[in-house]
């Protein structure tokens, strides 16, 4: 009860300070990282070295998906970028499954999420199917983690560059 | 990260103290959910 009274405390200090408050923002953001990892780490004792890898793939997948066909493209005026070819809109996904429209910040946020949530339930029913645990798991997760990052990094076989 | 502070979400643009308190009430709603999960028959050890 503290820690949800304490989230009060940075408004109440900053109000509408353009610095500190978008930080604590962040903060905050981030808070929500360190709660998954304390659920995982400190309550299952399941050691992620790959924790990580989720919030950067829906953290990618909203850049990605903003900077194709969102509002930052509409605000900037600029020519679509080459790496967004192969983008859900321009394969004629106009609409998101829930009746949103594709350029809105709602349908950047369902498809920066998606590859997370799914990515996350494949690593679940894995570890929990074959029962996954101690130095493994930490193995494991951290394979893939560096598989993630060369697949977003050296993505040029169907972007023709690096979009990282 | 200067468009990314502002978030249009169902017709309210979401922005400086408006952004904290969202953000703010995701953690307070994913802390409460942890503590829920933690306390019912899935966190039993």
């Amino acid at each position: 009860m503290l820690v949800l009274l304490g989230l009060l405390v940075p408004p109440y200090l900053f109000g509408d300070d353009r610095y500190w408050l978008p930080l604590f923002t962040r903060y905050v953001a981030l808070a929500i990282f360190a709660l998954s990892v304390d659920l995982i780490w400190g309550y299952t004792g399941l050691l992620s070295l790959g924790q990580g890898l989720y919030f950067g793939m829906g953290a990618y997948a909203l850049g990605y998906s903003l900077n194709c066909n969102g509002p930052l493209k509409r605000r900037e005026h600029r020519p679509e970028p080459s790496y967004c070819r192969i983008s859900w809109n321009t394969v004629g996904y106009r609409r998101c499954p829930g009746g949103w429209p594709a350029d809105s910040y709602l349908a950047g946020d369902r498809r920066g999420r998606n590859p997370a949530h799914l990515g996350g339930h494949g690593v679940r029913l894995v570890t929990f199917r074959l029962r996954i645990r101690d130095v493994f798991f930490s193995i494991i997760t951290k394979r893939w983690s560096w598989r993630r990052l060369l697949l977003s990094s050296i993505n040029n076989l169907t972007r023709g560059a690096s979009s990282a | 990260m200067t468009y990314l502070a502002k978030l249009e979400l169902f017709g309210h643009t979401f922005q400086m103290l408006d952004m904290y308190y969202l953000v703010a009430g995701i953690l307070a709603a994913c802390l409460l959910g942890c503590l829920l999960l933690v306390h019912s028959k899935f966190g039993e050890c």
